[in-house]
């Protein structure tokens, strides 16, 4: 447990929704937009979020202080509006380790066995 | 290379766009509308224009409940934002705060008794069941509505059932105080309610049964249904069905037990006698108006419809009768506009609030002291919420600098409107825990005194919560309106200046509505002193006889036949000085009869009130005769003397009233004397026709007995002494004459007291208000207070400035509270028809009053503030 920015308790286990988030946000860097959050995630897992799931896991995971919204670029297409994207913050790099870590120990070598014997 | 031209362009159908717009509330509005555009145009690319806006449409459908959810996700910490801010503020400004919960809270907590009270007033009897269909006969002696009574003659009631098969069903109640002993075994106490009911009651009235067969309890003479807490008193545990009680010496058996009656009930009871033990002449007895008689009314049926049928009614039963006594048809009896009599038919409901007449129920209840008590409310909430208004609009200045930072930030109005609605809302909602707890604390005094039993059980009634809750939040939307609607229209510029431009209209309002405030403090304390004044005088008035020192014993039929004796017994204590006996005494209840005056048409009937007394009753109370003389010891065995009192003789016209002859029950009587007119009942009323008849022996059910004033102790205890060894042991009942007297003004004063606690939470909210007001006035001040004494003034003129604001208002106040007072006391004292004078000296005494303890209230912040040291004030800046 770690107290996030807002100084509220947050647990450190991400659900699965939350991992796959992050990790999508991870890998697209500077291009972490609506849009391609959503289209990457297709891509990666077979998953179609729709936007209003995408917005409200993404709303907690600010408020968890996992993300930080960031605003861009005015642009014209939008009407003059900045573009938000979001990046991990340093909390949210720790959940990822710990979510590493955690994956490891689960996923030891004796669980695969286990499981292949298990069949 | 065109056709990327054209996506640029291509917009999503903007319908669809629009509830996505109108779906997502929270900041990321925008984002939203935004990423999809970018994918609808993504897919046009791809898959076509079509394809995209199927996509989108279907898409932002599909998104909605997510939205809806994220919404609600939102509003909640929004406002548990608002709330969280409110908070801080309350904590920040301490002391207004508490000045203003103060101030709502004892607002609210007046509203909230008021509320209970007349809520328990209007649900009087409806704890029936079949309460809406229930209606009381009375009659109606002329053609207008002043002219209805509320007790009917016996035979009313069957002969409707056999004339009208459309009431479902009648009954009579005789509701007359009895003053009857009761007896079982060991247990013998004097017992005061005991009415007498036909068997049909049960099925017209709702009452809980514990024992018995409601079908089968009152149909024998000698039957009695008692109630759960006589069953207690006089059985204890044992089972009381089918034993035997002794009431007055006869013989009853209790053949059912019921809860005891609700407080909430125009008449109430301990016992209940089967009607059929009276004998009650019910052939005859039509003019005989002495009981109360229902009916049952079906479903949707108009009383009207029943009334309209009345006139024909009388005249088929009563008519025959009349005409045997006197000759006369009845229809052209009733010709005579004089002679106009009809039933009328009162609602169950409006029984209790309507009033009865010639008090003879228990509980009696007024709708104008229910309106007057609830515009009372209404004026001490208004109140209250003025004060949270001036002091709101006081602090304006204050919470510029916030409110301008806050619109720079980019806070739309509507958003800080809802900020400072949260504010009052939930000053109110902290003002109304304060408010409760004080109802708690206060009720149980309120119930005794009024006699009810007004609960708070806000656990067992939820609705009564739901309802001071929405009372709680909507006096906060009510204050916190004008201020929160003030509050947010400043310009961040000149909120930033740091001085707002004076708002003239503002200013005015709040003195306005700090001159409202001690205008109805001022009409409340001049209420409070004119009834009690009104009471004094009463109490002190001419009474036309003298009342000091007169003892009544009650129930002297005890004495059997040694009335006589018991009486010289008593006259050989010197301090004992008369001895007369009555049948009623000044203050009690007379009989209101008529009678025909020999000599003049027999059709013709001439009102009395009635009373029976002998010789001795002038001297006892000192009595002045005008004419003739009063009785003799000595009566005269073919005529029944009779006194009557000036009243008398002028309304019906007597010329020479000395032996004047009257028929009383089919004897003769004559007029021996007249005497000056005395207050025999309460200065309510006009002093009506009176006759006192002179007592054949010693029937009359009162001793009086006057006492010489000192000793007074051991003169009762003689009495009490010789009425014990007179009556072997029955309850000795007396009381004072005039304490009986001071008993018939018991409303009034109850509702003076009760002005005067309104008038003295009035003035504390109004003392609050302006407290809070100088308070912020002389912050305001401080600076123009130095300068005033750097240029040369004085420590006194500056008081003289800073107080003089006050005295303005209050003596505004003042002026325009005299001609509304003057006009509502003069309502008031109609009541009375013997009335005291409204003096001036009530207002001086008003004005005064609350003159200084308007100045009181402010000294101490005024002090300091003129007597600051200029240096101080003037570095404030």
């Amino acid at each position: 447990m770690h107290k996030n920015m807002k100084g509220i308790l947050v647990m450190v286990e991400l659900t699965k929704h939350e991992e796959i988030l992050l990790i999508t946000i991870l890998h697209l860097k500077e291009n972490a937009y609506g849009v391609y959050i959503r289209r990457h995630i297709k891509e990666t897992t077979g998953k179609q979020l729709n936007y209003g799931t995408l917005y409200r896991m993404l709303d907690q995971l600010v408020k968890k202080g996992f993300l930080e919204r960031k605003e861009g670029e005015p642009m014209p297409e939008r009407g003059g509006r900045r573009k938000n994207y979001y990046t991990l913050t340093k909390y949210g790099v720790e959940a990822l380790q710990n979510a590493l870590a955690l994956q490891k120990t689960l996923w030891s070598r004796q669980t695969r066995i286990a499981l292949e014997n298990a069949r | 290379m065109q056709g990327k031209m054209r996506n640029k362009n291509r917009k999503p159908p903007r319908w669809a766009t629009w509830i996505l717009f109108r779906q997502s509330r929270n900041t990321d509005r925008y984002s939203i509308i935004d990423d999809m555009e970018m994918e609808y145009r993504d897919l046009i690319a791809r898959r076509g224009r079509r394809f995209a806006t199927i996509w989108y449409i279907f898409h932002v459908l599909h998104i909605m409940p997510e939205l809806l959810v994220l919404g609600i996700y939102w509003r909640i910490s929004m406002w548990k934002n608002f709330l969280i801010i409110a908070f801080r503020n309350l904590k920040n400004s301490k002391t207004y705060s508490m000045i203003n919960i103060g101030g709502l809270a004892i607002g609210l907590a007046a509203s909230l008794i008021i509320i209970l009270f007349v809520m328990d007033e209007m649900n009087f009897d409806r704890f029936h069941e079949k309460a809406e269909r229930i209606y009381r006969v009375g009659p109606q002696f002329g053609l207008s509505v002043d002219d209805r009574a509320a007790f009917t003659p016996p035979p009313l009631a069957s002969a409707l059932r056999n004339d009208f098969p459309e009431i479902q069903e009648v009954t009579r109640l005789l509701l007359w105080k009895s003053n009857d002993l009761v007896r079982y075994q060991e247990n013998q106490y004097v017992e005061t309610h005991i009415i007498y009911a036909d068997s049909s009651v049960f099925n017209i009235f709702t009452f809980n049964w514990i024992a018995g067969n409601p079908k089968t309890a009152l149909t024998r003479p000698n039957q009695v249904v008692i109630t759960d807490k006589m069953a207690a008193k006089y059985f204890g545990q044992e089972e009381p069905l089918g034993e035997i009680l002794q009431i007055e010496d006869e013989d009853v058996m209790v053949t059912g037990v019921v809860e005891s009656c609700p407080k909430h009930s125009h008449f109430q009871f301990d016992f209940i006698l089967s009607m059929v033990t009276r004998d009650l002449h019910d052939d005859i007895a039509w003019m005989s108006h002495c009981l109360s008689t229902y009916v049952l009314l079906p479903e949707g049926y108009p009383p009207e419809q029943l009334q309209a049928k009345f006139p024909d009614f009388i005249v088929a039963h009563y008519g025959p009768i009349f005409f045997k006594e006197t000759g006369v048809d009845y229809r052209e009896h009733m010709m005579d506009e004089k002679n106009y009599y009809t039933y009328w038919l009162q609602p169950l409901l409006d029984i209790h609030l309507n009033g009865d007449i010639y008090y003879l129920t228990d509980t009696r209840g007024d709708m104008k002291t229910v309106m007057i008590f609830s515009t009372i409310a209404l004026f001490i909430m208004i109140i209250a919420c003025m004060n949270y208004v001036n002091l709101s609009t006081a602090r304006s200045e204050k919470r510029a600098r916030e409110v301008g930072i806050r619109k720079v930030m980019g806070t739309k109005r509507g958003q800080l409107l809802i900020q400072f609605f949260s504010e009052s809302i939930m000053m109110c909602i902290l003002a109304l825990c304060v408010a409760l707890f004080i109802v708690y604390l206060v009720i149980p005094y309120f119930n005794m005194y009024l006699n009810r039993e007004l609960e708070v059980h806000l656990i067992e009634n939820p609705m009564l919560l739901v309802l001071f809750l929405g009372f709680a939040i909507m006096v906060g939307i009510g204050a916190g309106l004008y201020p929160a609607l003030i509050l947010t229209a400043f310009q961040p510029i000149t909120a930033f200046k740091g001085r707002i431009s004076r708002n003239r209209g503002g200013l005015r309002l709040r003195n306005g509505l700090v001159v409202f405030q001690f205008l109805i403090s001022m009409l409340l304390m001049i209420g409070t002193v004119v009834i009690k004044k009104q009471l004094r005088y009463v109490h002190h008035a001419e009474l036309g006889f003298n009342e000091q020192g007169i003892l009544v014993l009650n129930r002297c039929w005890d004495l059997g036949d040694q009335k006589s004796t018991f009486k010289q017994s008593l006259l050989q204590n010197p301090d004992i000085l008369v001895v007369a006996n009555t049948n009623s005494a000044p203050g009690r209840h007379y009989e209101p009869n008529s009678y025909v005056l020999n000599g003049r048409a027999n059709t013709e009937e001439f009102f009395f009130w009635t009373m029976f007394a002998d010789y001795e009753f002038a001297k006892l109370l000192d009595l002045e005769i005008l004419e003739g003389r009063f009785f003799s010891e000595m009566t005269p065995t073919d005529e029944i003397a009779i006194v009557i009192n000036e009243t008398a003789v002028r309304e019906h016209h007597l010329e020479n009233p000395i032996g004047q002859q009257i028929t009383v029950d089919n004897k003769t009587a004559r007029v021996i004397g007249v005497v000056k007119d005395f207050h025999f009942q309460s200065m309510h009323h006009q002093i009506g026709p009176m006759m006192i008849a002179q007592l054949d022996g010693y029937w009359g059910g009162n001793f009086c007995i006057k006492l010489r004033l000192n000793n007074i102790d051991q003169t009762i205890d003689y009495i009490r002494d010789q009425w014990t060894t007179f009556t072997g042991g029955s309850p000795f009942q007396f009381s004072f004459l005039n304490d009986e007297f001071m008993e018939l003004y018991e409303s009034d004063q109850k509702s003076g007291t009760l002005l005067f606690i309104f008038s003295g939470m009035a003035i504390l909210i109004a003392c609050l208000g302006i407290f809070g007001l100088a308070a912020s006035t002389t912050e305001k001040r401080t600076k123009e207070v130095g300068v005033r004494k750097v240029v040369g003034a004085s420590d006194m003129q500056i008081l003289i400035l800073l107080i003089g604001d006050v005295v303005k208002y209050v003596g505004i106040s003042f002026v325009i509270t005299i001609p509304m007072a003057i006009y509502l006391m003069n309502q008031w004292l109609q009541n009375f028809a013997y009335r005291t004078a409204i003096s001036w000296w009530i207002f001086l005494l008003t004005g005064a009053g609350t003159m200084l303890i308007a100045l009181l209230t402010v000294i101490w912040q005024t002090i300091r503030t003129a007597r600051a040291n200029p240096v101080e004030a003037l570095r404030y800046e």
